[in-house]
């Protein structure tokens, strides 16, 4: 069956190369494995697990800024427009309110007209209790104005002469409310109860669990509010920041301009429109900071990180501080804005450049264009925050970097080169090798039988790479007992597994090289063919590491996947290995299929052909 | 009893390279030359003899056996080496040796160590640094330590000195003379005139002709040149009725072949010529070969 002579010159031929290669993996084995088990995997983990969460919150943050500033600008115009709208149609229903006031002004009973003081109080009260009854919101203001105007009526004992008193008068009527102002305070305040009514919609429009009292819903009204200010309730909390409270809320440029007839005009131009993106983003910069570091958002935050080694210090070293946070919101709102405005600019210019068909076509890129930029921004809340965080790392939770290490980087890649080399040299050496220098004559006028011969070469090849993962097994078992690894999921039975694997792998590549080492008379062909694929296979896989799920999603090149399905290597499943999921042993058959394919189709040629001897 | 025979031995390459219809048969004890230029096909038919390659058509066989089929039991009779000497990847040719006696599962090794005596090896010596000639012997001593029946040289003096030639040649003599069949090509046909019982010329993968030597050598009649100091001379002599083969009026000389029988006669003629000089003009294989090639293609 086999030739023992052959066998011993085989290892004569080939056994400094294999004692010599096997020695370097071992050793190399032994360093990947105590160097990067001794404590610095864990920090590197730690130190990575880090960066990520620090990144996470980050790019949270950002998002939420965003998703404010759009909420808030949105608002403030939802704001304008109503505000115009009440203040118009209140002007209407105040004016003829005040034309019945001013009647009843009229009618103010005169002291003169009554023979007795007790007469004219008695009809002074009676007028009085005439005030015409204010109906609606505006009449009210209207009717409160006009009476605490009348409440500060000038009295003659006041003043000492009468001039004086008459003076006082006139001013006294000067200063009689206008029914703009009335106007102006209860559309204020309509239009204010609109916009909530608005915000707690559209909360339910993103999702059906935003509802009027979730905290969503009030967060994105907060966010609003923040901005509007109205009758200066948020004064506190900018002064929390140690912010400058903003000036009230600009209505009297609307209320100015609808008097001159261009209240609409006025609220969709470039200046309102810039007013508005000032104080949004001004506000909304201050609100997610203000929120962040108030004490129960970054508890949430906490518990939420604690899986991930995140302690209140490790949290304080990340410097979320209200300046930091604040910064680097109204950062990325200016980013944000500018990139809108200049995208906006360009769509402009084609629009000038005729490239749209019309108005319509122009309109709807603008509000594609920004749909497109404000994509996702809308659902981030603060509340989601600590969620989308943790979702977001934990697959970074689950990366057990020491595995990867000794399985993905070193058992897949590193610790394959050298035995593929060997195993490219060793092929060629056995067969090709001999056939092309012509040694294989004296092998074979010794009554020695082709398919002997053949047979003894692959069983050498199989045997010495058997004994060469063994040696790995023994150093790599004693090296997992040596160190210590904190959080890693490597234990003996998969390390062993591990090590199978690569044997696979290896009697795979084996199979292919002593194919093309019985196929070729000539080594540089048998060598060029069979050590290119096998090396092709090397570093498609090397390539794919960085497109592979044991790298974080952060850092991954998804292209770089498709070199996975290019080698063999993909079928050594160090991920289901250490999972501990099954997936791996139909991967190891197809190897093993490769493999015993590769030394029967060889042998069957290399009894066949014809030897250049 | 021909011990191998080729059966219109066919292995065509394309191109015209190969070899085309050989036909020969080798008798047991024979020593026989394959005479030929480099690549005229020597080495192809000694694989197939060795059944490395496979005939395209025809056949040949060693004791009977198609050597294609029985490549690893005719190989038990047949000592072979290469033209291209190439050993394993061993260190040194003791390594190699022993390897070679483990292979042919030979026990007792009197008989090679004693060849290596005869041939004067060092067999100690690093496989790679070993000269053309030690590698050479070392070849030969792993192709006869199983004392074959049969021995296959392929150009097996081919960059050895002068000397180490004759050595060489001598031991395969005397494997001959202990009754061994003897295959050796050489592209030298000095070499196989002297050595060879019969020589097959091989010429453009054809086998253009087979000879004994013993034909070439014990030839009936001999060639001589002779040259006259004058033209008198030469011209009578051209008259007396010679078989002249060649002439040369300008030099006055004159070639002629005459029966052994008849050498006395041409002498007595001669005494009475001015004779400048005389000189047998020897046959040899490679003129025997060029007469045959010429008249192949004729």
């Amino acid at each position: 069956m086999f030739s023992k002579a052959l066998f011993k010159q085989s290892c004569k031929a080939n056994g400094l190369m294999w004692g010599i290669i096997t020695f370097a993996i071992c050793f190399m084995l032994a360093c990947v494995m105590c160097i990067s088990g001794s404590g610095n995997v864990g920090e590197v983990a730690v130190g990575v697990e880090d960066t990520i969460i620090e990144d996470e919150i980050d790019a949270q943050i950002n998002k939420r800024a965003l998703s404010y500033y759009g909420n808030t600008t949105d608002g403030l115009e939802q704001f304008d427009t109503y505000y115009l709208d009440n203040f118009n149609a209140d002007n209407v229903t105040v004016s003829s309110y005040s034309t019945e006031v001013d009647g009843w002004l009229v009618s103010q009973p005169q002291s003169s007209d009554f023979a007795t003081t007790e007469d004219y109080l008695v009809a002074l009260d009676n007028w009085k209790n005439s005030f015409p009854e204010p109906e609606e919101l505006v009449e009210q203001a209207y009717a409160l104005s006009i009476s605490t105007w009348l409440e500060n009526v000038p009295s003659v004992s006041e003043y000492s002469t009468a001039e004086e008193y008459q003076t006082a008068m006139v001013s006294w009527n000067n200063e009689k409310p206008s029914i703009y102002s009335a106007s102006g305070a209860s559309a204020y305040k309509e239009a204010a109860d609109q916009l909530t009514e608005y915000i707690y919609v559209k909360a339910e429009s993103i999702n059906p669990l935003y509802t009027q009292d979730s905290n969503e819903a009030q967060e994105m009204l907060g966010s609003v509010m923040f901005s509007l200010n109205p009758q200066n309730v948020f004064d506190s909390a900018y002064t929390d920041c140690s912010e400058a409270i903003p000036a009230d809320y600009d209505i009297q440029n609307i209320v100015l301009n609808d008097m001159q007839g261009n209240g609409e005009g006025y609220i969709s131009s470039d200046e309102r429109v810039e007013y508005r993106q000032t104080r949004a983003s001004n506000s909304s910069a201050i609100f997610i900071g203000y929120n962040m570091t108030k004490e129960e958002n970054v508890n949430l935050l906490l518990e939420a990180l604690s899986s991930y080694g995140v302690t209140e210090e490790k949290y304080a070293t990340f410097n979320y501080t209200y300046s930091n946070i604040n910064h680097m919101a109204s950062t990325k709102i200016i980013a944000y804005q500018a990139q809108l405005d200049y995208e906006i600019s360009c769509i402009s210019e084609s629009y000038a450049n005729g490239e749209y068909e019309n108005e319509a076509a122009y309109q709807q890129a603008i509000i594609d264009k920004s749909n497109e930029l404000s994509a996702e921004l809308t659902d981030s809340l603060l509340t989601s925050l600590p969620t989308d965080v943790s979702d977001a790392l934990e697959e970074v939770g689950k990366m057990d970097l020491y595995s990867i290490i000794v399985g993905s980087i070193y058992f897949k890649m590193a610790g394959l080169l050298l035995p593929f080399i060997y195993i490219i040299m060793a092929s060629n050496n056995l067969i090709a090798g001999q056939v092309d220098s012509g040694s294989m004559a004296y092998v074979l006028s010794t009554s020695t039988k082709r398919s002997k011969v053949v047979r003894t070469q692959g069983l050498y090849l199989i045997l010495s790479l058997i004994a060469m993962v063994l040696c790995t097994t023994i150093t790599s078992i004693i090296c997992l007992n040596v160190v210590t690894v904190p959080l890693s999921h490597l234990t003996v039975s998969k390390l062993v597994l591990i090590n199978l694997g690569s044997l696979f792998v290896m009697f795979a590549v084996s199979g292919i090289n002593f194919l093309t080492s019985c196929w070729f008379d000539r080594s540089k062909k048998s060598m060029s063919i069979g050590g290119g694929v096998t090396m092709f296979f090397l570093v498609a896989t090397m390539l794919g590491l960085f497109g592979s799920k044991v790298i974080p999603s952060i850092v991954r090149f998804d292209a770089l996947n498709y070199f996975n399905y290019l080698s063999i290597i993909t079928l050594f499943d160090t991920i289901s290995i250490i999972d501990g999921t099954n997936t791996y042993i139909w991967k190891f058959a197809i190897l093993l299929a490769i493999g015993i394919c590769g030394y029967a189709i060889g042998s069957m040629r290399f009894e066949k052909k014809d030897l250049p001897l | 009893m021909e011990i191998i025979k080729l059966e219109h031995l066919t292995k065509d390459y394309g191109n015209n390279r190969g070899v085309f219809d050989e036909n020969i048969e080798i008798k047991k004890g024979e020593m026989i030359g394959f005479v030929g230029t480099n690549g005229s096909g020597k080495t192809t038919t000694i694989r197939n003899l060795m059944g490395f390659i496979r005939p395209t058509s025809g056949k040949c066989y060693v004791n009977g056996l198609e050597t294609w089929k029985n490549a690893s039991e005719i190989s038990k009779f047949i000592g072979y080496v290469p033209g291209e000497i190439a050993f394993p990847d061993l260190k040194t040719g003791t390594d190699f040796l022993r390897g070679q006696a483990e292979f042919l599962k030979l026990k007792d090794m009197s008989y090679p160590n004693e060849l290596i005596e005869r041939l004067q090896l060092d067999p100690s010596a690093n496989l790679k640094r070993m000269s053309k000639g030690m590698k050479q012997k070392t070849a030969l001593v792993a192709a006869l330590m199983n004392d074959p029946e049969i021995i296959i040289l392929d150009e097996p003096t081919t960059g050895l000195d002068p000397l180490m030639r004759v050595v060489f040649i001598d031991i395969i003599k005397e494997q001959h003379k202990k009754g061994k069949t003897i295959l050796m090509s050489s592209h030298m046909f000095e070499e196989v005139q002297e050595t060879c019982d019969r020589v097959a010329l091989i010429s453009d993968g054809h086998i253009v002709d087979v000879v004994d030597i013993d034909e070439i050598k014990h030839r009936p009649s001999r060639d001589f040149k002779i040259e006259f100091v004058t033209e008198e001379d030469y011209q009578k002599f051209l008259t007396k009725g010679f078989n002249i083969i060649r002439k040369q009026d300008k030099y006055n000389q004159v070639t002629l072949n005459i029966p052994k029988l008849d050498i006395s006669k041409l002498f007595k003629v001669l005494k009475e010529y001015d004779v400048k000089y005389i000189s047998e003009v020897k046959y040899t294989l490679e003129k025997h070969f060029k007469n045959a090639i010429q008249s192949e293609k004729k």
